[in-house]
């Protein structure tokens, strides 16, 4: 505080307003503080016959752990509960049958999870999910990712505007995707179709209900909504480059581009693994906005996985028999991604370049 | 930081074009928003896209006093008890005391195990952190019925309480961010103390806590932030505790409403995303660069 006495005549001023404050309230807690003392002091000449206290290092030891046990203790059954204990009550779950008449659990064996190998073979709504979800992962990966990186460059090297676009950049991560949603639905219902009149487009279709266009109008806004939070990470982990090593790089007459392939890729690829890794049971639990577009009604054509498993659960389509067999679909979506995950994970860390920095 | 010449990029001119028609493409809508939020409904039918007052009425900022005092939800109990509605106001209520509490509990919960595990070298500290990491790792598809299950079966279903237990997990980026933050904050403050005769639960709340502040502000109002806006939760587990998120979420659907249509929507958006904006625009600063993920690294 006292360092910006000389800065601003302003912020001196509210200096001293907080510091007025702050010496009422220190009189007031000094005040508050001798009382305590004294009582104390006075409690403990109550007990004249107290003992010294020496502390062994025994005791000292004893202090220790006793406060590692009182601090650990509720996060510990915290996590042994909801992480260990969901975890398992999930894979049990994947092998029991609810039956409506008692309303109690049973165990059938593996018959949930023939019955999903059967479906994804045989369910149209199925299918499409494997198609879309794919689908989606791909456009991640291939469009989106290389996007946000481009563009996280751009923003990071202070190009004109730069600031405002980091300022703007934040609003999708810090705004309700519900609010988002719905602007963004609402947007394109209603203010499309009248803004493609004025442009003499006629007879516009719905664009959310259209075989034709609601699969490409949702790739869109997975697209649209996606692209702000990953450029605070990306631009989060290259401001961290240090500057020498970018005057080095021009010195040696490195361009733009060449700087950005040679010096800021590999520098942030801990950060791009970080996203490739976790990134991948996203195709499982993409749901791609929809229940927020449709609630629990939306076009077969537009199913994703994570969609199904979500409306097998929760809302009016949602049903207590069907959530062994959810369970067992997710256990089975599980078995299928953690190895490809931990597969990936090991590649890139091998392959990919690592610098400490 | 070296400043570019971009105007020989070709490429460079290129992004920059697109990141203006993507921030565009932010405003616009918003803009849409605020202008819809102020229409008669008749108005927005006839002009969705103009300012308002060309068909009928006028600006009509009534529409948000409206949205405040009738938009509600239907709220129906599990125990037999008569449904009611559920008043915007009351959903602001909720929001406030769930997402302020469930913030406070949460980042509790990371920052002190990450003090701990950061500080004290103890065999069952290196586990947790393992235990962080690999939990990070592994992706766990579908265990949303055995949660619901589970938090049915101890009576955590549709108890404020009971969710904020289950969200207070220690887990997660946050843990690593104040990890690293710990890691980064030099002992010898907290052996000054211990001389002293300071205890070990003094030296981290009076000490160490206020040393890290700085993060501790920063992923606390992104753990309000994120909860704020999380309407899917409160509609999974709090099914008579409606919030904000949520009310929003349910209103578009429902038509008993007595200020249905898609203006009321409108202004109700705008009111739902006010908190947050305030809250960004005080502590954009600060929020700004807290977030880096450096790696996954065990």
């Amino acid at each position: 505080m006292r360092k910006s006495k000389n800065l601003n005549p302003d912020l001196e001023k509210k200096a001293t307003v907080k510091e007025k404050i702050s010496e009422r309230m220190g009189k007031v807690g000094r005040a508050i503080k001798l009382f305590f003392y004294n009582l104390s002091v006075r409690l403990y000449n109550l007990k004249k016959n107290r003992k010294k206290k020496i502390r062994s290092a025994k005791s000292k030891n004893f202090a220790k752990n006793l406060f590692l046990f009182c601090v650990l203790i509720i996060p510990v059954i915290q996590f042994c509960v909801f992480y260990i204990g969901v975890n398992i009550n999930s894979i049990l779950l994947a092998f029991k049958q609810y039956d409506i008449a008692t309303g109690e659990y049973h165990f059938i064996g593996f018959g949930h999870f023939k019955e999903f190998i059967r479906q994804i073979g045989t369910d149209f709504t199925l299918q499409f999910a494997t198609k879309n979800s794919f689908i989606l992962y791909a456009i991640g990966l291939f469009i989106c990712m290389p996007l946000h990186i481009m563009s996280s460059f751009f923003v990071y090297k202070k190009i004109p505007l730069s600031g405002m676009f980091k300022i703007f950049l934040y609003v999708p991560s810090i705004v309700s995707s519900v609010v988002m949603t719905i602007m963004y639905k609402y947007f394109v219902d209603r203010a499309v179709p009248s803004l493609l009149n004025l442009f003499g487009v006629q007879n516009v279709p719905d664009l959310f209900k259209s075989q034709q266009t609601a699969w490409s109008v949702i790739i869109f806004y997975n697209i649209w909504f996606g692209l702000g939070s990953g450029i605070i990470l990306y631009t989060g982990a290259m401001s961290r480059i240090p500057d020498s090593l970018i005057e080095y790089g021009k010195l040696e007459g490195l361009g733009m581009w060449k700087e950005f392939w040679k010096i800021t890729v590999p520098l942030i690829f801990p950060t791009i693994t970080v996203f490739l890794v976790t990134g991948i049971a996203g195709i499982f639990t993409n749901q791609a906005g929809l229940y927020t577009f449709y609630g629990g009604n939306a076009p077969q054509y537009l199913y994703t996985y994570g969609y199904y498993l979500f409306v097998k659960v929760v809302g009016d389509t949602a049903q207590l028999a069907d959530y062994p067999f959810a369970s067992a679909a997710g256990l089975l979506f599980t078995l299928f991604v953690a190895p490809i995950t931990l597969l990936a994970k090991y590649l890139l860390e091998k392959f990919g370049t690592n610098a400490e920095f | 930081m070296v400043k570019e010449k971009i105007s020989r990029q070709p490429f460079a001119v290129l992004f920059l074009v697109l990141l203006i028609l993507y921030c565009l493409s932010l405003i616009v809508p918003f803009i849409w928003v605020l202008i819809s939020s102020l229409k008669t409904r008749v108005d927005f039918i006839l002009n969705p896209f103009g300012l308002p007052g060309k068909y009928h009425g006028g600006w009509e900022f009534r529409n948000y006093i409206d949205v405040f005092e009738k938009m509600f939800i239907k709220v129906s109990y599990s125990d037999g008890r008569a449904p009611r509605n559920v008043y915007l106001p009351e959903m602001f209520l909720n929001s406030f005391v769930y997402s302020i509490a469930c913030t406070f509990v949460t980042t509790l919960s990371h920052c002190v195990t990450a003090y701990v595990v950061a500080k004290y070298k103890f065999f069952f500290g290196k586990v947790l952190y393992s235990t962080v990491i690999v939990t990070m790792i592994i992706p766990i598809v579908g265990n949303l019925p055995s949660m619901i299950n589970l938090m049915n079966n101890i009576g955590f279903y549709d108890n404020v309480l009971g969710l904020i237990i289950m969200k207070a997990s220690f887990t997660g980026t946050n843990f690593l961010i104040f990890y690293a933050t710990f890691k980064g904050i030099s002992w010898e403050y907290a052996e000054a103390a211990f001389i002293d005769g300071a205890s070990h639960a003094r030296v981290m709340f009076t000490i160490m806590l206020p040393l890290a502040k700085v993060t501790i502000l920063a992923l606390s109002l992104m753990t309000f932030i994120g909860i704020w806006n999380d309407w899917q939760t409160s509609m999974i587990y709090l099914p008579s505790f409606p919030m904000a998120a949520y009310g929003l979420y349910a209103f578009q659907f429902s038509n008993v409403n007595a200020v249905s249509g898609t203006n009321y929507l409108m202004a109700a958006c705008a009111l739902v995303v006010l908190p947050i904006l305030l809250l960004f625009i005080a502590f954009r600063n600060k929020l700004m660069g807290a977030v880096a993920v450096g790696g996954l690294k065990g």
